[in-house]
């Protein structure tokens, strides 16, 4: 069996993302079925949930936090992953006269998914 | 390190916080704006997004986030919106039941303790206090609203300990640790015990909790059946019309019982 390679090596972050990141900008030259399957699998939830945090005795409270800790933790990895992170760039806005929505760019979109 | 960081619980109010400083309008815009500017694999990603954390939630999150949004209009829906309301429902479950425990320990009597047991008292309220450290969200008043507690028993000579600590917080300004006043209480407690001079008189609840009971003989408040200084009228004390098939023989009757006219010894 012969086996075949591209000559020129890809750059790092483009191996990395050869095995992981779906580029948004490359959504869109996918036609299907590969759209209709990248689309299920970027819906596809998460295995544990998340849940309202309850406030029993020590271990289950910290049980609970730590869930919902890890929780964020994969769903950010998600967000990377499937390459969405910049919908939650929160674009500032403000209405001009003709009260037409338009970007405020005398302040930066603030992350709502903050990386500490 | 970092990542033990990253996974430390503490670290979802660092979490919240950031969460805080955006609020739901803010947000609704935003969408608004990459729905009408943004790419087309934008307005894909924002249903994606919804769709995942939808699924990602359990039942009763979901329908409380989903209760949340009805109104919203779909040109302003998405992930990132879906996201927000969710931690802040997680987040205000969690500030009502505080607010619960909170209360609880304010309105907290010892009095209402069987014998005034001290270390009952000292369990209950260490447990609680430890949950709102826990939370982060401790009382700013939890050291005087302790001592006022134990202020309170029908103990003249353990009062006088935590009165004098009321002495110096007010004329001193002194500060004392929660977890110090629950432990001279334990102490206090023990040594008045061992010196056999703790004798207060008992009352029937265990829990020192103010708990709203009905008894079910009478119906008055404040008590249960157990409590209840009505007479009770129960199947036992009424005696009971006929005699059973089975019954006992009565005195100078025979042994030899007729059951649907036959002898049955």
């Amino acid at each position: 069996m012969k086996l075949e390679f591209i000559l020129q090596g890809r750059d790092d972050a483009e191996a990395i993302g050869a095995t992981g990141t779906i580029k948004k900008e490359n959504h869109s030259k996918l036609k299907l079925p590969e759209l209709g399957k990248l689309e299920d699998r970027a819906a596809t939830p998460l295995p544990d949930k998340f849940t309202l945090l309850s406030l029993g005795d020590k271990n289950e409270q910290l049980a609970n936090a730590y869930n919902v800790t890890m929780r964020l933790v994969e769903m950010e990895e998600y967000f990377k992953r499937f390459d969405l992170q910049d919908l939650f760039y929160i674009v500032k806005t403000k209405l001009d006269p003709n009260g037409t929505i338009q970007q405020d760019t005398s302040k930066e979109p603030l992350y709502l998914v903050d990386d500490y | 390190m970092a990542q033990f960081n990253k996974i430390h619980p503490k670290n979802l109010c660092t979490w919240w916080m950031t969460i805080r400083k955006i609020s739901i309008q803010e947000i609704r815009e935003s969408i608004c704006f990459f729905c009408v500017y943004g790419q087309l694999y934008h307005i894909q990603n924002l249903e994606g997004s919804d769709l995942f954390l939808k699924g990602s939630c359990d039942d009763v999150l979901r329908k409380k986030v989903m209760d949340y949004l009805i109104k919203v209009p779909d040109i302003e829906k998405g992930g990132p919106l879906f996201y927000k309301v969710m931690m802040m429902v997680i987040t205000s479950n969690t500030e009502e039941a505080i607010r619960t425990l909170t209360l609880k320990v304010l309105t907290y009597k010892i009095t209402s303790i069987q014998g005034e047991n001290v270390s009952i008292a000292d369990s209950q309220l260490r447990g609680d206090y430890r949950r709102l450290m826990l939370a982060e969200k401790v009382h700013d008043d939890i050291a005087n609203c302790l001592i006022n507690i134990f202020c309170n028993t029908l103990m003249d000579e353990f009062n006088a300990t935590f009165k004098a600590m009321k002495y110096n917080i007010l004329i001193e300004n002194h500060v004392y640790d929660p977890k110090d006043i629950l432990r001279i209480a334990e102490l206090t407690y023990t040594k008045m015990i061992e010196n056999g001079s703790w004798n207060s008189p008992s009352t029937t609840q265990d829990s020192g909790f103010v708990v709203h009971t009905t008894c079910w003989n009478c119906g008055g408040e404040g008590r249960r059946v157990d409590e209840c200084p009505s007479k009770k009228v129960t199947k036992s004390a009424t005696p009971s019309k006929t005699r059973g098939k089975w019954s006992a023989p009565k005195n100078g009757e025979s042994d030899l019982k007729l059951i649907h006219g036959k002898p049955f010894k």
